[in-house]
């Protein structure tokens, strides 16, 4: 088996990602998750006629397809959670900045 | 001159508004309505010109937009239990003080709303540009068709609402589709509304400042995006 410079190239980039994800204080499940797409994705670059395979197995012509398929439904997915944090921190700042104003009323000046 | 306040209070959002918003409260200031000024953020004075003025401000920390400001003015308003009816003005000066007591009058027609409409007969939009216009157009017809309320003006800053009226409403869009918001709310409320004739003047300021053609698109995109939420 010949080892082509784009899976030395890819191969480092998931080494680095894992190494970036261990610094990283996330939760344990998370850590998991991406750990585990990290190490799909290294077999998936060792050995690519794995991922057609699997693609055939499900009536997917090529493996490449059926990693863009899984990519949209994971980018959906990230998107649809990202977008509901951001509308809770909204709602949080919301709630605080009007807390805020509503206890510090300030009184212009009276006209004669 | 010691005059009885009014229990009607009067809420302005303002965003940066330093340069009309004085203009705009030396007139209402000479009615002797309550005014509470919510300063939503600005960084240009807009809360010490105000303060010049006898009226309450409320300093929102970080710009949250027009619906928030809004709904931080009318919480405050109602708890001073004199406040019997709850008028929200824009702070540009595209409204007329001249009208409010239109609003206060049908509020007294056991009316819950009073929304204030610049297309309706004896309602002036006075140099409205033409595209403003095409595109009110649409925005009335979209939102009569999202809330079913067969209005004539739905995105009119001018607006009376009775205390209990203004109690059950809740905004929750912060920035402009509020507009939108207040009249499903209406709708979903079943609250006795009417439409009362009002003047829009159009300045070059408020025309500089209001909200461009291309926003309404935003706008619309807050409101759906509520929907599905």
């Amino acid at each position: 088996m010949n080892i082509q410079f784009s899976q030395v190239l890819l191969i480092a980039a998931l080494l680095l990602f894992i190494l970036y994800i261990f610094r990283l204080r996330t939760e344990f499940f998370d850590r998991l998750v991406y750990i585990i797409c990290a190490l799909v994705g290294m077999v998936l670059v060792i050995d690519p006629q794995f991922s057609t395979q699997v693609a055939n197995l499900l009536g997917i012509g090529r493996g490449a397809d059926l990693l863009f398929y899984l990519f949209i439904v994971a980018s959906l997915f990230y998107a649809v959670a990202t977008r509901s944090r951001l509308r809770r921190l909204e709602h949080q700042l919301t709630r605080l900045v009007r807390q805020d104003a509503l206890e510090h009323p300030m009184e212009g000046k009276k006209q004669e | 001159m010691q005059t009885i306040q009014s229990s009607t209070c009067v809420v302005m959002a303002a965003y940066n508004e330093a340069p009309v918003i004085g203009r705009v409260l030396a007139e209402l200031c000479q009615k002797s309505y309550r005014v509470v000024v919510v300063d939503d953020g600005s960084s240009d004075g807009t809360c010490e010109v105000a303060l010049a003025f006898p009226v309450t401000v409320l300093r929102h920390a970080a710009n949250l937009g027009q619906g928030a400001a809004l709904q931080t003015g009318i919480t405050f308003a109602l708890r001073d239990p004199g406040v019997q009816i709850i008028v929200t003005f824009d702070a540009d000066g595209q409204h007329d003080p001249e009208d409010i007591p239109h609003l206060e009058e049908a509020l007294r027609k056991n009316y819950a709303a009073a929304l204030g409409s610049r297309f309706m007969t004896g309602g002036q939009a006075s140099n409205m540009p033409l595209l403003k216009r095409l595109t009110l157009v649409l925005a009335v017809s979209i939102t009569r068709w999202l809330t079913g309320l067969p209005l004539t003006d739905t995105h009119n800053g001018l607006r009376a609402f009775t205390r209990q009226a203004a109690s059950q409403i809740h905004i929750r869009q912060n920035g402009m589709a509020h507009a939108s918001e207040i009249l499903s709310q209406i709708a979903a409320l079943k609250l006795a509304y009417c439409e009362v004739p009002v003047r829009i003047r159009y300045t070059d300021y408020s025309k500089r400042k209001g909200q461009s053609i291309f926003n309404s698109l935003n706008i619309l995109w807050d409101i759906l995006g509520n929907k599905l939420r």
